[in-house]
This record gives structure tokens, sequence and C-alpha cells, in this order.
């Protein structure tokens, strides 16, 4: 039985509903220095099986003209969140510059972490703007030796450097557990690992689950606390007739992961 | 929600992967099994043909091979999942009937397969305004003999009608014009890179006044063993907050000033 005022109590409860997911809880929190750059936390992967590269561009010069040369300030994190290095690059106007991240590795600091590439100043008219200018461009790997690489571009405005040099983290927190449901098939014919950042400032329980397309039952899980700053890499297991799916549960406003599906040499990555 | 592009480019196969289930927990979507389409232009209309059903919680591949039977040639095939289906005929893209999410937007696998691996992204396609343009900066060309780089430039518009325009490709430092093309709305425009012979440190810049495009840089060598596939950001991803839409604004008047379009 329809009754009047049905459809908007029905509006109104659904806005209320998709309130409680939204309110207070953004992607990322604005920084809160408007000098202040802003970079994505990218992957590293370092070993004898993988490289990773970086496009290095002078952003600044995009913007605005000027007579001195930019630079970048990239910070190097171990798989725990934590600074292992700091390196200032001078920018060529206008280029490229394809940085070996691997080259900067020390072997104690494990195979995989991650990065931020800060540039020198946020331009005048990205200011006006009332923005910070960001650093999410493109992150490409090696996998034992591969021809040539496989480029992914960052995501996230994850990190903000400030004046003093402390870096802020700008993830956002989401009050209750979401699930980021990758809409993508993992097939049997390839070895698939997914990368996960915690660009957040607090610790996180994060959940993999993997679920098979055929029955539709989590086939695998795993639990881990990620810090802020830290990345794990899971590797899914496949052998399910009809391939699976990942489910990522957590308290991450969004946990979109980094995907790498190898077979022997050959190398494929994508972001969710 | 949007469409998913059928993919195109030299000595590959270009697929679909779909998938009925929503990428969180919180945003509306319906549990229910949805019609799988495809739409792709012809002689000024939008022609959508119902191509199977997908029950919820499954995956389903469409391959270009499979649309060759309707298909033509390299014509543009727009992938669509759907509670009904679209209408059959239409001046304009036909409004789809289904979910919409946010964070993340719902996506499908864009890819690339040789006789050796694949290629791909997650990725959606959304229809540009016609008065677009394209302002690309792009550090993808890779620098060996056996390897081979296009570029690959998506566009899409409301109206099936067919237009043309150029793309021009300049080095970002010199300002000097490396080469020009013919491009088409509704249509993945393949262009061939290495013809244009930039050096490693030279960066490539794509623009164009005459529509906006998603430029997808496709590598790959000769047998195919090897490929990567990647889009450029943008202009507006190089900022975050505040008035991101006017600083690509910006962004865009500077550059195409610089090269004098």
């Amino acid at each position: 039985m329809v009754f009047k005022g049905q459809f908007v109590i029905i509006k109104f409860i659904e806005r209320f509903r998709v309130l409680i997911w939204n309110w207070r809880q953004p992607l990322t929190v604005v920084p809160k220095n408007l000098n202040g750059v802003v970079s994505d936390l990218f992957i590293w992967r370092a070993s004898n099986e993988w490289e990773t590269y970086f496009e290095l561009l002078d952003v600044v010069s995009l913007f605005e003209d000027s007579q001195s040369l930019n630079f970048v300030d990239i910070k190097i994190f171990n798989k725990s969140g934590f600074e292992v290095l700091q390196k200032k690059i001078t920018l060529n106007k206008n280029s490229r510059q394809l940085i070996n991240i691997s080259n900067l590795i020390s072997e104690e600091w494990g195979n995989v972490g991650t990065f931020a590439v800060f540039h020198s100043k946020n331009p005048t008219v990205v200011k006006e703007l009332g923005s910070n200018i960001a650093e999410r461009g493109y992150v490409s790997y090696t996998h034992k030796n591969s021809l040539i690489r496989s480029y992914v571009h960052g995501n996230l405005d994850a990190v903000t450097k400030m004046d003093d040099g402390k870096i802020e983290l700008l993830g956002g927190a989401s009050f209750l557990q979401r699930k980021y449901n990758l809409q993508y098939k993992f097939s049997n014919d390839a070895v698939h690992e997914i990368a996960l950042v915690n660009p957040t400032n607090k610790q996180k329980k994060i959940t993999f689950q993997v679920v098979s397309f055929e029955k539709g039952k989590v086939v695998d899980s795993k639990l881990i606390q990620l810090k802020p700053a830290a990345c794990e890499i899971f590797k899914i297991k496949t052998g399910e007739l009809d391939g699976v799916r990942l489910i990522i549960k957590s308290r991450l406003v969004m946990a979109r992961p980094l995907i790498f599906s190898t077979k022997n040499f050959n190398l494929n990555v994508f972001h969710g | 929600m949007s469409f998913y592009p059928v993919l195109n480019a030299p000595n590959v196969k270009g697929w679909v992967g779909v998938c009925n289930f929503s990428p969180n927990n919180w945003e509306k979507y319906s549990r229910v099994a949805k019609f799988v389409n495809v739409t792709y232009p012809s002689k000024g209309f939008w022609i959508t043909k119902n191509i199977g059903k997908l029950p919820y919680g499954k995956y389903k591949k469409v391959s270009h091979q499979e649309l060759s039977e309707f298909i033509p040639g390299n014509t543009l095939a727009l992938i669509s999942l759907t509670l009904t289906i679209p209408a059959e005929v239409s001046k304009s893209l036909p409004k789809l009937n289904t979910d919409k999410t946010t964070i993340p937007n719902s996506r499908a696998t864009l890819g690339l397969s040789s006789k050796v691996f694949q290629t791909s992204y997650q990725g959606e396609l959304d229809p540009f305004p016609s008065q677009g343009t394209l302002l690309s900066f792009a550090p993808f060309l890779q620098f060996d003999n056996n390897v081979k780089n296009f570029l690959l430039l998506i566009n899409l518009e409301e109206s099936a009608e067919n237009r043309s325009g150029k793309v021009k490709v300049y080095d970002a430092n010199k300002d000097c014009l490396k080469g020009e093309f013919q491009i088409f709305n509704n249509s993945i425009n393949v262009i061939p890179l290495d013809e244009l012979s930039f050096m490693e440190q030279e960066l490539p810049l794509f623009v164009s006044k005459d529509m906006a495009s998603i430029p997808l840089y496709f590598s790959t060598t000769e047998d195919g063993s090897y490929m990567s596939l990647e889009h450029t950001h943008p202009p507006a991803s190089l900022v975050v907050h505040g008035k991101r839409w006017d600083a690509q604004k910006f962004l865009k008047n500077r550059w195409f000033s610089k090269v004098n379009l």
C-alpha cells in the first residue's frame, strides 16, 4: 500500500544512509599549508627480479617560467613507513628525466616500500586558485629484465611536505568498515600480487579476501595491521576454475590497490 | 554509469572485462542480473545491441572478435552494463539505466592481448563536450630497435555525426612542431609515434583545439611479448583542491599560446 509521502521518506532515509558514509570522511584532507606540495605514495620494488623507475617532470615550470632550475625532493620509505632516504634532484625544464629508483635503494631496506616526490614549490598561479601542486605521475617497473617498462600512474594526494620539511599524511579514514571490491578477474595463467599503501596517519587493520567467481565463497584471506605510510604486498591465490576476485576490507575511505600480474618475463601493472 | 570501450591497436586484440558487482559496500547497487550491450556509431546514429545477460556477482569478457560479425572494421565499440536494454537506434548516446558509484567509479578492464600476454587498465569512458580540447605531456616513449610506440586517442561525443580535427605534436622544450595528424570523433585514433624521431630526454606534447580525448600510450615489442599501456593525467590532475578546473584552463591557455595554436 502506497501512502502519501512514502517516496519522500524513502529518499530521506537513503540520503541519511549515504551521509553516514560521507560526513567528515573525505578521500583526502586539504593540506593546512597553501605553500604545501603534495605527492602520491608510490610503490617501489627492488630485488633481483624487480626494478622501479620514475618519470621526473618539472611540473612547476609547466605553470610558470623562472630563471633558476627547479628541483624535487624524493623521500623513500621502507615497508613499515619509516623514512630511509631523502634525495634532492635538479630538474630540466620541459624535458624528460627517467630515474631508476631501485638504484637508490639499499638492500637492508628490503625489497618493497614507498616513495614520494615533492616539487620545490607551489606555483603562484596555483596558490592563487587555492590549490596545491601534486605529483601523481608515472612509475614504471621491469620484471626479470623485461625489455620494456610497464607504466602506471599515481592516484592519490597521499602526503604533503610542509615548510619545515616534515611530512603529513593526507589519506582519509572511514568511521565504518568499507569494502573495496576490485572489479577484475584474476585468472590462473599468471602470478598476481597486489600492493596496498596506508596513506592515513593511523595504523589500519586490513583484510584481504579472495573470492571464487564460480562458488562465490572466500578461498583465501589475510589480516594485517598496516602502519601509516606503510605498504603490503599480497599474493593472490589462484587455481579456482573460473578465476577469483579480491575484496579489501578496511577503514580507509578508498583502499585502491596496485596490481602486478606476471607470467615468466611478462608484466602487466595497473591500479584498481 | 559509463561506457567501456573495446580498445584497438596494431597487432593486438582488444577486449573488455565487465563485473556485475559494486566496487564498494555502501553505494546503491542493484543485486540483479544486468544486460550486457554494445553501442557503436553508424551513419549518424548510435546503434545498440544486447549481447547477453550477466548474473549478479559474475564476470564476462567481450572481445573484438565476437563483435566483428556485426560491427564493421575499426568502428568504436562501447560495452555497457544496464538494468534495461537501451534504445536500439538513437541520435544521441543512449542514456544508461544502471547504478552509478563514485568512490570508486564502476570500472571495467580494458585490455589488449598479444599471442603471448596481455596488458590492461581499469577504466571507463564518458562523452566529452564537442568543444573540448586536448593537452597531454607524454613521457612514455621507450627506445629500443625492437619497441614500437603508439598513441591511442579515444574520443566519445553525444552526437554520432562524424567530424574530424587535428592533433599536433611538439617538443615541449623547443615548441617546435614534430608532427600533425588527422583525428576523428567517436573513434580510437591510432597514431604511430616512432616516426616523430623524439630523443630520450625530449618531452612530447600533444595538443588539439578540435576535440578532447583520452590519450592512451601503448608500447610493445614487435612480437608482443612485452607491452605497456597507460594514459596521461588530464592537466587538472597536476593540482589538488581549490579551483582545479581553472588551473587546467590556465595550463591549456598557456601552452596553446606557447605553440601558437
